[in-house]
């Protein structure tokens, strides 16, 4: 059972590249907590661990080369290696996706990212497919509905 | 700091892009010309001070970068005279700043915190830390807002993670630049004009089968389905429509 509060990508240079909340917190809220959270994580050493408390939840997070995912779960419910196995499996698809994902591509492919996390996570912050072939397959299918339907639209 | 009598300019420059990259070498890196070739490819003498028009390639877009290449002294003084209000304009334009040296004491990590500061509260830039000291265990990635970069480290490593050089590179490619100073590669438009060609080619020049003008929309659809949805993928197929109306 996964309870993930938000997944935000930061950029060692702190710039917040993909943001997805599951639970509901002001405008006010969030901004502070973006801010807040670049600063923690990114001031953090390599050797230390990669889950802290933060306010009245915890933070999940890891490193993939130059993008820092991070995750909010609740303290009592989650577990936070299942959290850092979901960050892996979301790394692990984009990279299949993208054929060797970089910041770059999640940038200007930034859609296609948030479709993957979505085919993932459901909108509760709870985990509903861990089938990577399975998410490959819907993303590509969607890839394919959305080129067909561009076609028709021209030669009908 | 030699570059700025050709940079600053009277009144305000909120009009001009930002799009100068501006190099600091420390008096003692012996390396620069080294390390400029490695970075943009091309030779780029650090004696040439201002480099323009220096079209910076990734996948994804193009952007014309002015370079700006300076020599400092003490790292401390440099970063109070970029701070300094005559140094504003040239602030204004600046969307990196990457300093190079052998080695940086405490008192130069102050400097770049105070310079960080002064730089976030008005501007869109990156930081780059380069060293050619060899990476401590326990040492803090970043320095303010300059990330810290060891430049004689491989430019990735096992799990194509972007270091050194690479990571140089990485940081000026996901810079967040002027959308009016990105130049979009048109990669897929190459792709779209050459598999229109393609059909083009195996029309008959004269008369037609209905069979060969179906097995024709087939080899199209297949074209167009590898293409990315947006309007290049609709230009194909409205080329391809108006060439086969053609045909008919």
């Amino acid at each position: 059972m996964t309870d993930i509060k938000y997944m935000i990508l930061i950029s060692r240079q702190g710039k917040v590249r993909l943001v997805r909340w599951y639970h509901t917190f002001t405008a006010k809220e969030e901004s502070k907590m973006l801010k807040e959270l670049a600063a923690i994580v990114l001031s953090r050493k390599a050797r230390m661990c990669n889950i802290l408390e933060y306010h009245d939840h915890k933070v999940v997070y890891k490193r993939y080369a130059s993008l820092y995912f991070v995750c909010g779960i609740n303290a009592d419910s989650d577990n936070e290696l299942l959290t850092l196995e979901i960050i892996h499996r979301f790394v692990e698809i984009m990279d299949t996706y993208f054929n060797n994902v970089c910041e770059l591509d999640i940038i200007f492919n930034f859609a296609k990212a948030y479709d993957i996390l979505n085919e993932m996570l459901m909108c509760d912050g709870s985990l509903v497919e861990t089938s990577k072939q399975e998410i490959i397959k819907h993303i590509t299918h969607m890839d394919a509905v959305e080129t067909n339907d561009n076609l028709n639209r021209v030669f009908a | 700091m030699q570059v700025n009598p050709e940079v600053v300019t009277t009144g305000s420059n909120s009009a001009l892009p930002r799009n100068k990259l501006l190099i600091a070498f420390s008096a003692d890196f012996s390396r620069k010309d080294e390390l400029l070739a490695k970075v943009f490819g091309q030779e780029i003498s650090h004696s040439s001070r201002i480099v323009r028009k220096y079209c910076w390639r990734t996948k994804y877009y193009s952007v014309q970068l002015d370079i700006y290449i300076d020599e400092l002294e003490n790292l401390s003084n440099w970063c109070d005279e970029l701070m300094s209000p005559e140094f504003q304009d040239l602030r204004d334009v600046l969307a990196g700043i990457i300093v190079v040296g052998s080695k940086f004491d405490p008192d130069s990590h102050r400097a770049l915190h105070q310079l960080s500061k002064c730089l976030d509260e008005s501007m869109e830039y990156f930081g780059i830390l380069l060293t050619s000291e060899a990476r401590r265990s326990d040492e803090d990635e970043m320095v303010g807002s300059f990330e810290l970069i060891h430049c004689d480290e491989n430019e990735s490593n096992e799990y194509n993670e972007s270091l050194g050089i690479g990571r140089v590179k990485e940081v000026i490619d996901t810079h967040n630049w002027d959308a009016d100073i990105m130049q979009m590669k048109q990669a897929k438009q190459a792709k779209q004009a050459s598999a229109v060609e393609e059909i083009d080619c195996k029309l008959p020049s004269q008369g037609f089968s209905l069979e060969e003008l179906m097995h024709k929309l087939e080899e199209a659809r297949t074209n167009y389905q590898q293409m990315s949805s947006g309007p290049e993928a609709s230009q194909f197929a409205e080329d391809i429509s108006e060439q086969l109306s053609r045909c008919i």
